[in-house]
C-alpha cells in the first residue's frame, strides 16, 4: 500500500499533520518529520532516516524553502528498492487526499493525478 | 592531482575557512543571516575530522555527504550534493579536462537544484563562470576567482534570503560566491588545462 512521506521545518507541522491524517485513514503508514536538532529546518539525514523506513512506494510532500531542494536530492540518492513520487501538492491537503483515496484502494498513479489538481 | 593531493586540498579547506569564519559572517551579517561563516568553518572542519581516505571519487563523495549534513541553510546541501555529483565524473588524476567537466557538474548541479540563473547574486556567479575560466586563461588563479565574487558586488539579490534586501543588497559581495572562491580555488590549484 503507498505510504506517506512529510517532511517539514517544524515538528509540531509534521506531528500535526500526521494525527490529522490518521484520523481520517489510520492504516495508512505516514512518515513523518520535522525541524532539525530540536530547532526549525530541514536536512538531508532527517530525510535518509525516513527513507530508510518506507516498505512500498512512498509518495512525499514537502513544506517551504530548502524542504524542496533537500527532498529531491534525498530522493535522488536513494538507491532502495520501492518507487519515491514528490508531489507538489500543499502538505495537509495532499497527504489527507492521499490517505483518504489510499484507504478507498486507490493506485498510486491515481493519487498522484489527482493531487496534480492541488497545487501550492 | 591524484587521491592524496585531493585530500590535503579538503583538508586544508578547514583552515581556509577557519581563517575567513569573520569575512564570511560579515558578508552575511550585510545581507542574510550572518552564519554563512560558521556554516562553513563547521562544514570543513567535519570534513577534515571525517574524510580519511580512498579514490577521488571516494573523497569527493565523502566529502560532499558531509557537507550535507554538516552545513546549514541552503549552501550545504547545494555544495555538499555538488561534490557527490562530482565524484561521478572525477578521474583517478584529475586533469585539467577532467576538472572541467567536474566544473560543469557542479555549474549544473546548482543550477538544477537551487533553481537559479546568472546575475541572481548568489555562490552561482562564480561557480557557474568557472569552467570559462579555466578555458581562457588555463587556471584558476585566486585573483581571477575573486574577480567573479567581485562581480556579485553590484548585483541586487534577487534569489535566497538576500533577496529581501532588494536594493539594499547592492555593495556587498554575496557570502555565497565568496565561499564559491575558496571551494573553487581548492579544486583547481595545481590542475592545468592544457
Amino acid at each position: 500500500m503507498t505510504e506517506i512521506l512529510i517532511i517539514s521545518h517544524s515538528s509540531e507541522i509534521a506531528e500535526g499533520t500526521r494525527s490529522l491524517v490518521s484520523q481520517m485513514a489510520g492504516d495508512t503508514v505516514i512518515h513523518a518529520s520535522g525541524g532539525v536538532e530540536g530547532g526549525i529546518g530541514t536536512n538531508i539525514d532527517q530525510i535518509n532516516d525516513m527513507l530508510e523506513k518506507i516498505e512500498d512506494d512512498t509518495i512525499c510532500f514537502y513544506d517551504i524553502g530548502s524542504s524542496r531542494m533537500n527532498l529531491e536530492m534525498a530522493v535522488e540518492m536513494y538507491d532502495g528498492p520501492h518507487q519515491l513520487h514528490i508531489s507538489e501538492a500543499p502538505i495537509v491537503e495532499g497527504s489527507f487526499l492521499a490517505a483518504v483515496e489510499n484507504s478507498v484502494g486507490s493506485s498510486t498513479e491515481d493519487m498522484l493525478e489527482k493531487l496534480k489538481t492541488m497545487k501550492k | 592531482m591524484n587521491a592524496e593531493k585531493l585530500l590535503e586540498k579538503m583538508h586544508g579547506l578547514k583552515s581556509i575557512f577557519d581563517e575567513k569564519e569573520s569575512e564570511l559572517t560579515g558578508l552575511d551579517r550585510e545581507i542574510g543571516d550572518g552564519d554563512h561563516g560558521v556554516n562553513m568553518k563547521r562544514g570543513f572542519s567535519a570534513v577534515n575530522d571525517k574524510v580519511s581516505a580512498g579514490s577521488t571519487q571516494d573523497i569527493l563523495k565523502q566529502t560532499g555527504m558531509t557537507l550535507m549534513s554538516s552545513i546549514g541553510g541552503a549552501s550545504g546541501p547545494l555544495y555538499g550534493f555538488s561534490f557527490v555529483k562530482m565524484s561521478e565524473v572525477a578521474k583517478e588524476e584529475i586533469d585539467g579536462e577532467n576538472l572541467l567537466e567536474m566544473l560543469e557538474v557542479f555549474d549544473r548541479t546548482v543550477a538544477e537544484k537551487g533553481k537559479v540563473e546568472g546575475g541572481e547574486k548568489t555562490m552561482y556567479d562564480v561557480i557557474s563562470k568557472s569552467a570559462d575560466l579555466l578555458r581562457d586563461k588555463g587556471s584558476l588563479s585566486l585573483e581571477d576567482l575573486q574577480q567573479l565574487a567581485e562581480e556579485t558586488k553590484d548585483m541586487i539579490a534577487t534569489k535566497g534570503r538576500a533577496a529581501y534586501f532588494k536594493e539594499q543588497s547592492k555593495g556587498t559581495i554575496d557570502p555565497g560566491a565568496q565561499s564559491a572562491v575558496y571551494i573553487i580555488h581548492a579544486l583547481g590549484e595545481g590542475v592545468e588545462n592544457d
